[in-house]
């Protein structure tokens, strides 16, 4: 399924040549290597504070890294654009700020103004600081913005919590005072080398005319991004104004977006109504949502009372819901012992046991399912609740924890593969991608299985880390969910935050879980290469946590990545060898077996051992009768065989395995493309096979289905219309040959545009109808239009062009100008000479060309020459019929060919 | 004039004051730096490569040559970029390398590479569409298919975890696929149309996408 990138392709021809580089290379040995080094410059002064190095541009003004020699040590000094009247309002809030103590604020040491006479033309231009203003000089934080600091690395979210904790205190100090900040926002924080966070700026905004500031509404003073819908209306701020900017920061710094998907200028809007971005919402943890969503209440009488109000209620709702959906034995026990508490203790103390669903699942978020899936999530529901209290029971009546573990940890998987699904059902995911997820919904019965006992512990069971990878395994859920619903971005977006996140914690199963689904993200988004270390590493972390299951899992599909997708089949046939011996040693034997020769059998075939794949897709497919498997790798599995049979001309056998694989799209999902591409493949057997009529049942039934899936002019369509038009021609049909190749053209020219190598086709088979027509010029057009498109698109040199130079040879001929078409049907014999595989089909109307352009004694050996030729094609066809009327005519003998009749009768 | 010594003994030799090392190591990846810098702010260039190379001879201590010295010398440029930009960006945007182009963020059309570089003019509607991208899907690009850095070394220079990297490369391709599409309506050559039954050319059979279960 990998192909060369086009887009990969061109961008690295435009790579600029190094000759570009020359003025810069002049430069630089002039610079560094030919002038004397410049003397290095003695830093500007500013009141009695030294300036030494320019750092950041914030949002008014530019900060520098200085230093105070009065009491020895580093200052931040800002210098700021302002009036006189704006720097006395600034002292008097310095003033004010002075009482502030508090490690997480950072509070103004020094203020005044300054003008011409202390900052020079010279240094005003060069560091581009206002020459009259007012400097402001704080305490020096070493460290990175709070943004800054979030991009370094992956940050956990009980790291991110920590670190707004902290924030929140600090804050809540300063509203305790009277004091607000007014533009809080990330990048007024400063997270120090002991990840202690520093709030800078207080109040600085409301004086001074910030450059943030929208030029629409001078009045407004704040960063747009973060300010409060009342600050926007201009209205002033108070302690609920820097809850919100704070809210907003903790949502984007949790969700790694921003929490209004809007430009700048829609922003106002977006917030007085409230319209928080529903993705940003999902991306953060559950149970933090509702706190949020109140912090940014449009109004601020909805939101909590003060900062610290909304940090307890977070710590509250986290603690409640970890201790209820995940957790293993503690939770299973702590559930029991909570449920028994405002029960008398007659009751069954199981009742209760199924209680997490109802976090899940509920009659109203059921009734935003589409209605023909709602039967099915309400059965997963009762089925999970069901299973969820038989293991209750089973704790109670066994006492043995080791025995109710494993059922326990599956179910909770179960219910959370559950809720990554529901939370996609809701948003309205479209079909087929819905069913096909509700289809994969996990069986809970399975779970009381023996060897459900053996699922791997995603989750440590010691406190440390314990926040982190339940996020990491509800992202891993995601992504899973995402991925059998077909949406690869998401899926390839969720594993990599899961596996950003299984990297912080110390758990060797989590951490192979995510890096293999990383991979095989990766993998499904055709990035093979990249794909690999994360294979690589998955392994490493499943042997390591004794996780043999995975492990072999893990290589099983490397084999079939290293294989097919890759190109390394060595390697990949080294490593299945290596698997045969491994999967003795696993849960189930069969399974891995099947899926080590379904990959070895991919890669064979990917290598063109057709002959040598065969075998290995068969066992595959008979492993997976033996166990029953009837999920999509049995119908990827007979497909695969169907293409073998194909090639190798057993068209019979390609027929039974591609109408298995028609059977069981039919059955699981009909209305899923898969059905239409299965149809279309038994089409073509059927076509091979001479059954014309039957081929042309299933491509109008694929055609169907392509355009109720995937519209009337997909490139699938234009595909099956192809077909169907040279199966039209085959049978002498010529009418309806040449309508369903212009119906392919269009649909074509609709979804993929005119440059597109796939028109090239439609183009040749086109001319050929319109030679039987007698349409000669249109044909010649249809041919000169084919040999353009293939030139642009794959250049002159390219053995396809063969085919468009043979039908301008053919219509040279039906025009009666032999010369013309000898002349292209030379270019055509060393255009195809280019290739490297034969064209039965080809050679045996070049032969026919050649036959009609001989001379009178060689011409009935060229004839029969031609005519052996179009016996080695499969199948009868109309320009077979028409070489043996032809040599009839002329009086020649034509010997039937005994295969021609057994594909005929 | 050939200087065997590799870019490491180079970069020692030129921190213990031997220009002429310096001057090797330098016409070394003279071209690395300067496409780095090009394709964004053609105009400054020359300007940002010195300072890339200046802040690489500072910091000589520091390259212990566990990576590259390509891929250090990048990330030093990356740096560079980054200040650059932060500088020059107008206040009213925070400077947001993930979501913003280089257009955006400079605050004006940067100004276009010179002619020659555009060979084709598809290279051209190329380099445009690559400075249309957010400036870090844009170095993400231009690292791994112009200068064949691996993922990892990518990863290296860009300060990202390696899955990010990596990540981040496809959705930037994705993007700039896109792109290009929009302007040219144009789409690869897919390789698996093949000629079946002889001339019925086209007739594709396709191959179901799922691999196996995972």
């Amino acid at each position: 399924m990998d192909r060369p990138d086009d887009t990969v392709l061109r961008l690295s021809a435009a790579r600029p040549d190094d000759s570009d580089a020359a003025h810069t290379h002049d430069h630089l040995r002039a610079a560094l290597f030919g002038a004397s080094p410049s003397e290095p410059e003695a830093a500007p002064l500013l009141g009695r504070y030294r300036l030494d190095e320019r750092g950041g541009v914030g949002g008014m003004g530019v900060v520098f890294r200085g230093f105070d020699p009065a009491l020895d040590r580093a200052v931040a000094v800002k210098l700021v654009r302002a009036s006189a009247a704006e720097a006395e309002l600034l002292a008097t809030e310095a003033r004010a700020q002075a009482k502030l103590e508090h490690p997480a604020v950072v509070p103004v040491h020094d203020i005044g103004s300054y003008g011409p006479s202390e900052v020079s033309a010279d240094v005003a231009a060069r560091w581009s600081v206002p020459r009259t203003g007012v400097f402001i000089v704080m305490q020096w934080v070493d460290g990175l913005t709070l943004d800054a600091w979030a991009r370094e690395a992956p940050r956990p979210v009980e790291e991110q919590l920590r670190v707004f904790d902290a924030i929140a205190r600090g804050l809540q100090h300063v509203h305790e005072r009277g004091l607000v900040h007014r533009d809080f926002k990330p990048r007024n924080v400063i997270i120090d080398a002991d990840t202690q966070p520093h709030v800078v700026d207080f109040g600085i905004a409301a004086f001074v005319a910030t450059s943030d500031a929208d030029a629409a509404d001078g009045e407004v003073r704040g960063t747009p991004r973060y300010m409060a819908p009342e600050q926007h209306a201009g209205k002033p701020a108070d302690p609920r104004s820097d809850q919100y900017s704070f809210a907003v920061c903790l949502l984007e710094s949790l969700a790694g977006r921003r929490a209004f998907d809007t430009s700048i200028a829609g922003l106002a809007r977006a917030k007085a109504a409230g319209e928080i971005d529903p993705e940003a919402l999902a991306a953060v943890p559950r149970a933090l949502r509702s706190a949020l969503r109140r912090a940014l209440d449009p109004s601020p009488e909805h939101r909590f009372e003060s900062v610290a109000a909304m940090m307890a209620a977070i710590a509250r709702a986290r603690r409640t819901r970890r201790g209820v959906v995940y957790g293993s034995m503690g939770a299973l026990l702590a559930a029991a012992a909570v449920v028994a508490w405002p029960t008398p203790s007659t009751v069954d103390p199981c009742i209760d046991a199924a209680a997490p669903l109802y976090e899940v699942w509920t009659p109203t978020r059921e009734q935003r399912v589409a209605p023909e899936h709602q039967a099915q999530v309400r059965t997963f529901a009762a089925r999970w609740s069901e299973a969820r209290v038989g293991a209750c029971r089973a704790l109670l009546d066994s006492g043995t924890l080791a025995a109710a573990e494993g059922r326990v940890l599956c179910l909770d998987r179960a219910l959370s593969t559950f809720e990554a699904s529901m939370d996609l059902l809701e948003s309205g995911l479209e079909e087929p991608r819905a069913s096909t997820l509700v289809e994969a919904l996990p069986s809970p019965e399975r779970c009381s299985e023996p060897k459900a006992g053996r699922v791997a512990l995603l989750l440590p069971t010691d406190a440390p880390g314990q926040a982190t990878a339940e996020e990491a395994v509800a992202a891993l859920d995601r992504a899973a969910a995402s991925g059998i619903a077909g949406d690869l971005d998401t899926q390839l977006e969720q594993a990599e935050r899961a596996h950003a996140l299984a990297l912080t914690v110390e758990h060797p199963p989590l951490r192979a879980a995510a890096a293999h689904r990383l991979a095989w993200a990766l993998w499904e988004t055709n990035e093979a290469e990249a794909a690999l270390p994360f294979f690589e590493r998955a392994l490493r972390d499943a042997e390591l946590a004794g996780d043999i299951d995975r492990a072999v899992r893990i290589q099983t599909d490397m084999v079939g990545m290293l294989g097919a997708s890759l190109g390394r089949y060595d390697e990949a046939l080294g490593l299945a060898m290596a698997l045969d011996a491994r999967c003795e040693a696993v849960a189930d034997p069969r399974r891995c077996r099947a899926g080590v020769r379904h990959n070895v059998g991919r890669t064979k075939l990917s290598r063109g051992d057709i002959e040598g794949a065969l075998p290995d897709l068969a066992r595959a497919l008979a492993h997976r009768r033996a166990l029953g498997d009837d999920g999509p790798g049995y119908a990827s599995n007979v497909s695969l065989l169907g293409h073998a049979y194909q090639r190798l001309n057993r068209l019979d056998e390609a027929l039974e395995s591609y109408e298995a694989a028609y059977d069981w799209h039919a059955r699981r999902a009909p209305e899923h493309p898969g059905t239409a591409t299965a149809l279309n493949n038994l089409a073509i057997v059927l076509q091979r096979l001479g059954r014309h009529d039957e081929a042309r049942e299933r491509y109008e039934q694929a055609l169907e289905r392509f355009e109720a899936t995937r519209g009337m002019q997909s490139r699938d369509t234009g595909m099956v219309l192809n077909n169907l038009g040279v199966l039209h021609y085959l049978r002498g049909d010529m009418q309806a040959s040449e309508d369903a190749q212009r119906r392919a053209i269009e649909a074509k020219l609709a979804s993929v545009g005119a440059s597109h190598p796939d028109l090239g086709y439609s183009w040749v088979n086109l001319g050929r109808v319109l030679i039987k027509q007698g349409a000669l010029n249109d044909a010649e057009d249809a041919f000169v239009r084919a040999h353009d498109n293939w030139a642009d698109a794959l250049g002159e040199k390219h053995p396809l062009l063969a085919e468009p130079a043979l039908g301008r040879a053919e219509t040279a001929l039906a025009s009666g100008d032999p010369e013309d078409a000898a002349r292209l049907l030379a270019q055509a014999q060393t255009l195809a000479s280019l290739g490297s595989g034969e064209d039965p089909e080809q050679r045996a109307r070049m032969l026919t060309v050649e036959a009609a352009l001989a001379e009178p004694e060689r011409a009935e050996a060229a004839a029969s020459e031609a005519l052996r030729a179009w016996q080695a094609v499969s199948g009868p066809s109309f320009d077979r019929q028409e070489h043996e009327r032809w040599m009839l005519a002329r009086g020649y003998s034509v010997p039937s060919s005994p295969r021609h009749d057994r594909l005929t009768r | 004039m050939t200087d065997s010594r590799d870019d490491r003994a180079l970069l020692r030799a030129w921190a213990d004051g031997e220009q002429s090392a310096g001057e090797t190591l330098v016409a070394r990846h003279v071209a690395t730096v300067h496409r780095f810098f090009h394709n964004k702010i053609a105009d400054a260039a020359p300007e940002l490569s010195q300072r890339t190379f200046l802040a690489c001879l500072e910091a000589a201590d520091r390259f212990e040559g566990r990576s590259s010295f390509r891929t250090w010398l990048l990330g030093i440029a990356h740096r560079q970029l980054l200040r650059y930009l932060r500088a020059q960006h107008r206040d009213a945007i925070e400077l947001d390398v993930e979501e913003q182009s280089i257009k955006v963020l400079l605050g004006r059309a940067p100004t276009s590479p010179t002619v020659r570089l555009a060979r084709h003019d598809e290279h051209q509607a190329l380099l445009a569409a690559l400075r249309a991208l957010p400036v870090q899907m844009q170095i993400l690009l231009e690292l791994r298919y112009w200068e064949g850095l691996t993922v990892p070394a990518v990863a290296e220079v860009l300060e990202l975890a390696e899955g990010t990297a990596a990540s981040r490369l496809h959705r930037a391709r994705a993007r700039l696929r896109d792109m290009l599409e929009d302007e040219l309506g144009r789409e690869q050559a897919e390789t698996t149309i093949r000629g079946l039954a002889g001339w019925a050319k086209g007739v594709a059979e396709q191959v179901p996408r799922k691999k196996n279960d995972v």
